[in-house]
């Protein structure tokens, strides 16, 4: 069974159809971006994955605990990274995870600090720390570091696509960042067109292989560059 | 330090000309006591032991019914922020109620319930009640959809939706409510006071009128006057103490 499986799912706002009979799926430890421009209904998709919009036909199925990282971190500012992290525990076995994942995103030293005392890097972080409490098997995310300014997206990229590759998770990444697109996913499906059909499917493999060694021994603009004319 | 110097320059200078008039003999003394004399009538009142019946009676009763109103509209605000069937079941008539002015209710409780501390403590709940009400609801209302995402992602139930994520999310509201709703709460005990009562501050005011005692009137208004600014003062520590985490302009340091 993959990860994600969604086959013919249609979805319309009144007579603005976003998107119709729309199939994908994500394989087992697969991390897919879909990649559209803004409005294409990408996020629609990941919202009806995520259990908070629903598709007018079609099906769709997530495999396991699935965890969310919105666009906006949406943190509770009423409580420190410690007691946002935890919010989503329920178990104590969850519960004695939280201080492991804080550790995990890099924000041991931030742990009593309140969303309001937090960069949005680390805000977001703290987000990604929460999506992952349950243990979950599927990772969804909606343009997670849009809101990011640049270099510290680099970073975040980098320990995302390493918390998935050592987690062993499955992902779908919605953004509309190709460099995001290319760096971090194994295939990537591109949306487009309306209603909102996809238009391409890529294979990255050995293109992303290749991007990660020139990253290892120059600067993150040529990895760019290089990025654009590989593809 | 500075901040509560700059707060104090307006009351010198309201002590200074009030001090002024009464000693140029611009106002008749039975107008307007001097503020030796309202100085006088405070201590034999703190003396003879009537200032501790007065003021002990008008706290109680403000505290007991600000108590009950705030639980009244705290319960009330809850349910008619969460749910629409209740909101459309309330809100026509509370929007009625409180189109009343306020104050017009005191004479009808107090004919229900005759003048003992029933009727005072009622009156001060209903006082407390709206303002603590409205602004709960508000802030309910004004709680971002994004975190009930949220809790529904995590597949929270409603009841700890409300409890982990609407209430703290909705306390700015229900703290500036509650400030307010003190503040209304004295006015409302006075009004009952005023009226029908043998104890009390607006007892003292009442009586001051009628047997022409400038200083006794004065003696009621300062200690009201201490007593709003010391619940007020406190409401607002609570308030900044619990509002922490807000990232507002009210709450920058």
């Amino acid at each position: 069974m993959k990860a994600i499986e969604v086959r013919g799912i249609s979805r319309a706002f009144g007579d603005h159809t976003i998107f119709e009979k729309l199939s994908l799926h994500v394989g087992h430890g697969e991390l897919v971006a879909l990649l559209g421009p803004s409005g294409c209904g990408k996020t629609t998709i990941l919202r009806c994955l995520a259990g908070l919009d629903k598709p007018d036909t079609g099906w769709f199925n997530v495999n396991g605990e699935s965890g969310i990282v919105f666009q906006e971190p949406r943190l509770l500012g009423w409580l420190d990274v410690r007691g946002n992290v935890a919010f989503a525990a329920r178990t104590p076995e969850e519960r004695a995870r939280v201080d492991e994942l804080i550790e995990l995103v890099g924000l041991t030293s931030a742990t009593k600090k309140l969303p309001k005392e937090l960069s949005g890097g680390m805000a977001q972080r703290t987000a990604l720390a929460r999506s992952l409490v349950r243990n979950p098997h599927v990772l969804l995310l909606d343009e997670p570091f849009a809101a990011v300014d640049a270099l510290r997206r680099y970073e975040l990229q980098r320990q995302l696509r390493a918390i998935v590759e050592a987690r062993g998770l499955s992902a779908l990444i919605v953004t509309h960042d190709v460099d995001e697109a290319i760096f971090l996913a194994d295939r990537i499906l591109v949306l487009g067109g309306e209603p909102a059909t996809i238009r391409t499917e890529l294979q990255q493999g050995a293109n992303r292989e290749h991007l990660l060694a020139a990253l290892a021994s120059d600067g993150k603009d040529d990895v760019a560059t290089s990025a654009r004319t590989t593809c | 330090m500075r901040r509560i110097w700059l707060g104090l320059i307006i009351p010198a200078a309201l002590l200074a000309g009030w001090w002024a008039i009464t000693a140029l003999g611009v106002v008749k003394t039975y107008q307007l006591a001097s503020p030796a004399q309202v100085a006088r009538e405070l201590v034999s009142l703190a003396q003879d032991g009537t200032l501790a019946g007065d003021l002990g009676a008008s706290i109680t009763r403000v505290v007991i019914g600000f108590a009950i109103g705030c639980a009244l509209a705290c319960s009330l605000g809850i349910l008619v922020g969460l749910s629409r069937t209740a909101e459309r079941i309330v809100e026509p008539t509370l929007q009625a109620i409180r189109a009343v002015p306020s104050l017009a209710w005191v004479p009808l409780i107090l004919l229900w319930l005759g003048i003992g501390e029933d009727a005072k403590i009622t009156l001060v709940a209903i006082g407390a009640f709206f303002p603590v009400y409205v602004n709960f609801v508000a802030g309910i209302h004004n709680v971002d959809r994004k975190l009930i995402e949220v809790a529904e992602v995590f597949g929270l139930s409603q009841v700890e939706r409300a409890w982990r994520i609407v209430l703290p999310a909705a306390s700015p509201g229900l703290l500036v409510g509650m400030r307010v709703g003190f503040t209304q709460a004295w006015l409302f005990l006075v009004a009952a006071e005023l009226l029908a009562s043998t104890k009390g501050l607006g007892y003292l005011l009442m009586q001051g009128e009628q047997i022409t005692r400038p200083d006794e009137i004065l003696v009621a208004i300062l200690l009201l006057a201490l007593c709003g600014k010391l619940t007020e003062s406190g409401m607002r520590a609570i308030e900044r103490r619990s509002l922490r985490w807000t990232d507002t302009l009210g709450t920058a340091s």
